[in-house]
């Protein structure tokens, strides 16, 4: 079995057609869906964490 | 992704089965034909217990009175305090390295009861390159959702009574949330709802640093609420309109030709005054008619006189003494004068004897014919009044009869009203509640439009309040990284707005073209419909050759066909591979639905897995004709102690 069952993978396709102009809420999007569909029970930290991680990777560049 | 093997131990009627489900041609098709009983519903039961640890199609006759899965000869052996358990394994296999599910639960005997210990659930993949790695808890339960998720089991794994239910309740709810299951839109949404979490966190985080942002930050989550309760109550209001429009629809149904207990009873009253009416008509014509009948009685009993009279004045005219010719009465008085009345001349002695003479001759003849002569006009009107009855009696005894049979008529339609009353008084509760729901109906869309008009209003007090936010955040020297945290999550939040919008739109066309092609598949009747569709707030309708909505006066049959081709269009848009297990999935369809039924099925088995579980009843000839030689058929059959079945491979396709 794939680690990226169909639905996760049209979601991830979706996310990139919609965040086209956007990568890194596109990445962050990325991310977070992935996350989700592993059922992770600490989301609120990892959301917090992964958040932080993308939009400070935003102002760097 | 398709089940290679099912193999239980001491679960339910299957004690030690191992099913070996291989694909035989190009079809994938397994057909199971047993009696109610021998345990077909518990093959079904047995996958979802695996997967899920759960047995979700438990009828009362079917371990629905909540004894343990155990089956009934392992219970029955064990002793008190002694320990067994039971599993259900699934052997699963798609492209890549096959999944073995396996699920394990252990009881214990407690004098005459069995309790659960404790269960067990792992997951061993089987890698390419022939390790096997293990998986169990939370990690195994993930697997298992990705091969058929729990929400969405329902598609896979069904009874086909399902299927004539489907469209009965409030469908356009149940159409938004599968399709949206469908979609996948809850990861969206939890990904939405979480990122909002976080992103109030930081925003609190930010409003400790600034009194002005604190108070904008709280104007800010109030018009937010406000929106979100609106949002949710228009939400409710609206759910409620769907279901007591759906109910309504249904009571309307089934009151349907039936009318109200008032309008019986109404009915019952007018009867009874026509009744009353027809007695008194009735009574009038009978005192008539024996007035009549008395009147006709005397006359016929005068018939033998009178028609011997009516003889005697006959044979009298004929020899010409009726009338009389010699006026007796003239001749009398023309002696008595001496003259003539007739010339005025003075009577001769002669002509005085010849006179007497004629008079000695006629006095008696003359006297009785003109009595007879008189009484012949009274026995003419005899006759004729005696016609006159006999006329009347008959006009009467038609009258008497015609107000006899309606006053019948009036007496057991009144009978019938009365049972029916009596019979209606349950339907009476239905009268009530349709009244009632009339009302809710009315009320709850007043509501809504007030709601909807509040919405906008929150929708400004929302937009002002954020856009106040945005500015004193900009005006926000410190805390640049919490700003810009906020910024980011709601361009993040924006655009998974988008995309949940865009997918919705997206699936929901895929589903309508996908049932547009099975439904016209599979009834017998395709000219008389001309689409289905699915508008914008999920209702599907079954568009008709003159346009109009024919869902709800569509034949339960044909609804049923339309619930499949649903089924099969959610299947072949989800994205899942996983195979199409039906319970009885012909029930209630016959001819040739029932052969566009197993058609469709054929033709599915061969993209996907498709395991069906028929009665003997069921695998008729219209099913048997279309799926004998495409797959595998066996049959189940129960051990002569009804504690154990079997199956039996009857032929490979």
């Amino acid at each position: 079995m794939s680690s990226q069952p169909a639905e996760i993978g049209r979601l991830l396709r979706a996310v990139k057609d919609y965040a086209k102009d956007d990568q890194s809420v596109c990445s962050f999007l990325e991310a977070i869906l992935t996350l989700e569909n592993e059922y992770l029970p600490h989301y609120t930290k990892v959301y917090r964490q992964l958040l932080e991680q993308h939009a400070q990777a935003e102002d760097q560049r | 992704m398709r089940i290679e093997r099912l193999i239980t131990h001491n679960y339910r009627q299957w004690k030690d089965l191992d099913l070996s489900l291989d694909k035989r041609g190009d079809r994938d098709l397994h057909v199971f034909v047993g009696e109610n009983t021998y345990g077909k519903t518990n093959l079904l039961n047995a996958i979802t217990y695996c997967l899920y640890g759960t047995e979700f199609h438990l009828s009362i006759d079917n371990g629905g009175k909540g004894e343990p899965p155990l089956n009934r000869g392992s219970r029955q052996a064990l002793s008190d305090g002694e320990e067994t358990s039971l599993w259900v394994e699934i052997l699963v296999r798609g492209n890549g390295p096959a999944l073995r599910f396996r699920r394990e639960t252990w009881f214990r005997k407690h004098g005459e009861a069995v309790h659960k210990q404790r269960s067990r659930f792992i997951v061993t993949r089987h890698t390419a390159s022939g390790n096997a790695v293990l998986d169990e808890g939370p990690g195994a339960e993930a697997i298992a959702e990705r091969f058929v998720p729990k929400a969405l089991k329902d598609f896979f794994v069904f009874d086909g009574e399902r299927l004539t239910t489907y469209f009965d309740q409030a469908h356009r709810e149940r159409i938004k949330a599968e399709v949206q299951q469908m979609a996948r839109i809850d990861l969206l949404s939890l990904a939405s709802d979480h990122l909002s979490t976080v992103t109030k966190t930081i925003e609190r985080e930010l409003g400790k640093a600034n009194p002005d942002i604190e108070l904008a930050r709280a104007e800010k989550d109030k018009a937010d609420e406000l929106l979100a309760n609106c949002v949710a109550e228009i939400e409710t209001i609206q759910s409620q309109i769907v279901s007591a429009e759906s109910e309504l629809h249904e009571l309307r149904e089934q009151l349907k030709g039936i009318p109200n207990v008032a309008d019986l009873e109404r009915q019952r009253e007018d009867l009874k005054k026509k009744i009353e009416s027809g007695r008194a008509e009735l009574e009038v014509r009978l005192t008539e008619k024996f007035g009549l009948l008395v009147e006709q009685r005397v006359l016929v009993g005068l018939g033998v006189p009178r028609a011997r009279t009516e003889k005697l004045i006959k044979e009298k005219e004929d020899i010409g003494e009726i009338p009389p010719s010699v006026n007796v009465e003239v001749l009398d008085r023309a002696l008595a004068a001496g003259v003539c009345e007739i010339c005025g001349q003075h009577l001769s002695s002669e002509s005085i004897q010849r006179i007497k003479k004629l008079i000695g001759r006629n006095s008696v003849i003359s006297v009785v014919g003109a009595q007879l002569h008189r009484i012949k006009p009274s026995l003419a009107v005899h006759n004729e009044r005696l016609g006159q009855i006999q006329l009347r009696l008959f006009e009467l005894r038609e009258g008497i009869a015609q107000y006899s049979r309606d006053i019948a008529d009036a007496e057991k339609t009144i009978s019938d009203i009365d049972a029916r009353v009596s019979a209606l008084e349950g339907m009476r509760v239905r009268v009530e509640r349709r009244d009632g729901l009339e009302t809710a109906l009315k009320d709850n869309q007043l509501r809504l439009g007030m709601a909807l008009e509040r919405k906008v209003g929150c929708e400004a007090r929302a937009k002002r309040a954020a856009e106040a936010f945005g500015q004193v955040l900009s005006t926000l020297d410190d805390a640049v990284k919490l700003r810009a945290l906020v910024s980011f999550a709601a361009r993040a939040q924006k655009i998974l707005d988008r995309i949940k919008e865009g997918i919705m739109l997206e699936v929901r066309g895929k589903i309508e073209k996908s049932i547009n092609y099975w439904f016209f598949k599979l009834i017998s009747r395709r000219q008389s419909y001309r689409e289905v569709t699915i508008g914008d707030d999920y209702s599907l309708r079954l568009i008709g050759l003159d346009g109009s909505d024919c869902l709800n006066t569509v034949a339960a049959s044909e609804k049923k066909l339309l619930a499949l081709a649903f089924t099969l269009a959610l299947h072949s848009v989800s994205g899942f591979n996983a195979p199409l297990i039906i319970d009885t999935p012909v029930a209630e369809t016959s001819g040739d639905q029932r052969r566009n039924f197993a058609k469709a099925l054929v033709e599915v088995s061969q993209d996907k897995q498709v395991v069906l579980l028929f009665t003997p009843v069921e695998y008729s000839t219209e099913v048997s004709s279309e799926m004998d030689g495409m797959g595998t058929k066996r049959s189940i059959e129960l051990n002569a102690d009804e504690i154990a079945s079997g199956v039996e491979v009857l032929s490979n396709g």
